[in-house]
């Protein structure tokens, strides 16, 4: 009998010394839930476009979008089901600046040392929420991944309408025509005439 | 899950300064910095969920989980830029752009290279 006992306190002592040195996992750790991690994934290129585009501004901002589903389960009088609710908190950038395969030989004109150009109308390049932009604040109830891009969805074009009221196009315009005119006179011109069609 | 992402690659305009150019009458030959990676896009829309098995003691994939596991393939693209090429042919294109842009601007002889730009042309 005390022979066992040795034994058994002999095993117990060697996991004890196995956890301290991290050779063996810790018991607190078995149930925890475990970081998920995706494997090595292959990146394919499936196209490649050749884009002119002058960005010229990148807004930055941030949303807060909550949404409610009510259950559909029977309520009674002074007993309804509590509705499934989601809290999505987003960040997003957006960019915008002017296309330039947009100008056309008549855009611009060049006499001597002096040129004007006329560049096309600023617009909106991108608006950028990625996976890792988004964070989840309270999710209660069940969401179907269709359930949670179609919010995704109306943060991004909320943040792109706030971009717009925020007057991104116009500021976008006035960043085009400085850097057009930086850089005709880095060229060599010593007069320029930058405008926006 | 899979998703679909959009990389945008190209050079930086406002690094160009006038050291990074030199001019003799038609001909213009410009240093410019090396093409970066600009943006990366992963539109909510183009994430999909292929496919999903959930075992008995195990509740279902949270928004956040869902997430956790495509930042991680975003983080996977970002990191793989320099082998997908990417930035090689933006650097390409942006040679192009410019060739036609200053040709139109009066230049006919166009020369452009890819460098540090605080290193002074030679």
């Amino acid at each position: 009998m005390k022979k066992y006992l040795v034994i058994i306190a002999s095993i117990l002592l060697i996991i004890f010394l196995l956890q301290k040195i991290h050779w063996f996992p810790s018991f607190s750790g078995l149930f925890k839930s475990k970081p998920m991690i995706i494997d090595e994934t292959p990146v394919l290129i499936k196209e490649i476009h050749n884009l002119s585009l002058l960005t010229t501004i990148s807004m930055y901002d941030e949303i807060v979008m909550d949404s409610l589903k009510s259950k559909h389960l029977p309520s009674f009088p002074g007993l309804r089901p509590v509705p499934d609710k989601i809290v999505l908190i987003g960040k997003g950038t957006v960019t915008a600046g002017v296309d330039l395969k947009k100008i056309s030989d008549n855009d611009v004109m060049i006499m001597k040392d002096s040129v004007m150009i006329r560049l096309p109308q600023p617009e909106i390049q991108s608006v950028i929420m990625n996976p890792s932009d988004f964070e989840t604040f309270t999710e209660e109830g069940k969401w179907s991944p269709d359930e949670i891009t179609q919010i995704k969805m109306r943060m991004r074009d909320k943040i792109g309408q706030r971009a717009l009221q925020n007057q991104i196009l116009a500021k976008a315009g006035q960043r085009s025509i400085m850097i057009i005119d930086n850089f005709v006179r880095t060229i060599g011109f010593k007069k320029t005439n930058i405008t926006i069609r | 899950m899979s998703c679909k992402a959009t990389l945008r690659a190209g050079i930086d305009l406002s690094k160009i300064t006038e050291k990074n150019i030199e001019i003799h009458n038609k001909s213009i030959e410009l240093n410019l910095p090396h093409a970066t990676l600009i943006s990366l896009n992963i539109k909510p829309e183009d994430l999909k969920t292929e496919y999903e098995d959930v075992s008995l003691l195990r509740s279902s994939f949270s928004s956040a989980e869902r997430d956790a596991l495509a930042a991680q393939g975003e983080a996977n693209i970002r990191n793989s830029v320099d082998s997908l090429g990417v930035l090689q042919t933006a650097e390409i294109n942006a040679n192009f752009i410019l060739t036609n842009f200053l040709k139109r601007l009066g230049y006919e002889k166009i020369t452009i290279h890819y460098n540090n730009v605080n290193i002074p042309l030679q």
